[in-house]
């Protein structure tokens, strides 16, 4: 049977990323948050918590014109509690509480793509 | 006390962290003689606006866009008749405006502001003006234009420094001899607005090896301070 064809192209698609058949790939990427500092870690691999939490305070600048230091707090409270223990989870970063440094994992072109593709459509 | 006042000035010191591409703005030569230090940071490969977060010493403040952020510094740039409202970020961005630290600032530059505060105050033609000399010799020069401040307006006006000549007397000018010297090593010069607080302004500048050091400021509370301060010879 002849498949149509975006069919075909996927079959003949090379190496996909494992983690695309992974529940806990996707749960993690449910969350604008994780998604953004996400694509903040691939560029810089490695990043403190405040750091964070300033980059997702500054996106969210362009929106809510009322992001100040209680803001900052709050946010930086969910990435401690929920979002980094959400992606360490899920395998793509460590969150060293110590320190409150988080590196993120080597991911594959694929999954990096789709981080970046994730954020980009935020803002079109 | 005027150390102490740069001191605290110095202390109040911004951190601006740009997050975007660099070659987008040129944001830290626009800062360059504020009381602000600006770093960059990268953002991932995506079409997303740049945004600066702003820090003091006691750590985040606020975010704002690169775009408000640079329209906040297009002229004019407008001080709010009232704080109430305007949220921290924006006050701090315009608090970052109004107040000037110099790393090193000529002479010519100080006395083009000191000029600018000296007129602000023959237009207001009121209030209390208050000017720091190295020396009452060095007054010599602008005795001439003190002379037209006193008579032409109803301003008081006191005038600072070590006491190595006899100036003259004039129309609305009060001489501080300044025995011990300690006002020697700055300028100052401070206007209280004659009761219109957005006309304060004031200026102290410390000479340093290469220039001067100092700042100036539009905030009638320090203007006050730094008056009351001058007043009680608490030098």
């Amino acid at each position: 049977m002849e498949l149509p064809g975006d069919q075909r192209s996927v079959e003949t698609t090379g190496d996909v990323p494992t983690r695309f058949g992974d529940d806990d790939f996707y749960r993690a990427l449910t969350a604008q948050p994780r998604r953004r500092l996400l694509a903040y870690l691939l560029t810089h691999k490695q990043c403190p918590l405040d750091e964070l939490a300033d980059v997702l305070c500054g996106w969210e600048s362009v929106t809510n014109p009322h992001v100040d230091a209680d803001r900052k707090e709050m946010v930086q409270t969910e990435l401690h509690h929920a979002h980094l223990p959400t992606l360490e989870d899920a395998g793509l970063l460590t969150y060293n509480r110590s320190d409150e440094m988080v590196t993120v994992e080597s991911l594959e072109q694929p999954v990096k793509r789709l981080i970046w593709q994730s954020v980009q459509a935020e803002f079109q | 006390m005027l150390a102490a006042y740069l001191e605290t000035v110095e202390a109040r010191r911004k951190h601006l962290i740009v997050y975007g591409d660099p070659a987008e703005t040129d944001l830290a030569d626009q800062l360059a003689t504020r009381n602000v230090t600006v770093e960059h940071r990268r953002l991932p490969p995506v079409d997303a606006p740049p945004f600066v977060t702003i820090h003091d010493e006691e750590g985040f403040v606020g975010a704002l866009t690169l775009e408000d952020v640079q329209q906040l510094l297009d002229p004019p740039v407008i001080r709010p008749g009232s704080w109430d409202g305007i949220r921290d970020s924006y006050r701090t961005i315009l608090s970052v405006l109004e107040e000037t630290l110099f790393a090193t600032l000529s002479r010519r530059q100080l006395l083009a502001t000191t000029r600018e505060f000296e007129d602000r105050a023959y237009r207001i033609g009121t209030g209390t003006l208050s000017v720091t000399f190295q020396s009452l010799s060095v007054f010599t020069d602008q005795a001439d234009l003190y002379r037209t401040l006193g008579e032409e307006t109803a301003l008081d006006i006191h005038v600072y420094g070590r006491p190595d000549w006899d100036p003259p007397l004039l129309e609305g000018v009060t001489y501080h001899p300044d025995h011990t010297g300690s006002l020697s090593p700055f300028w100052c010069v401070a206007f209280d607005g004659g009761g219109d607080t957005t006309q304060a302004c004031v200026l102290i500048a410390r000479e340093a090896t290469d220039g001067y050091v100092g700042c100036w400021s539009y905030d009638p509370e320090f203007t006050q301070d730094v008056l009351a301060s001058l007043e009680e010879g608490g030098m």
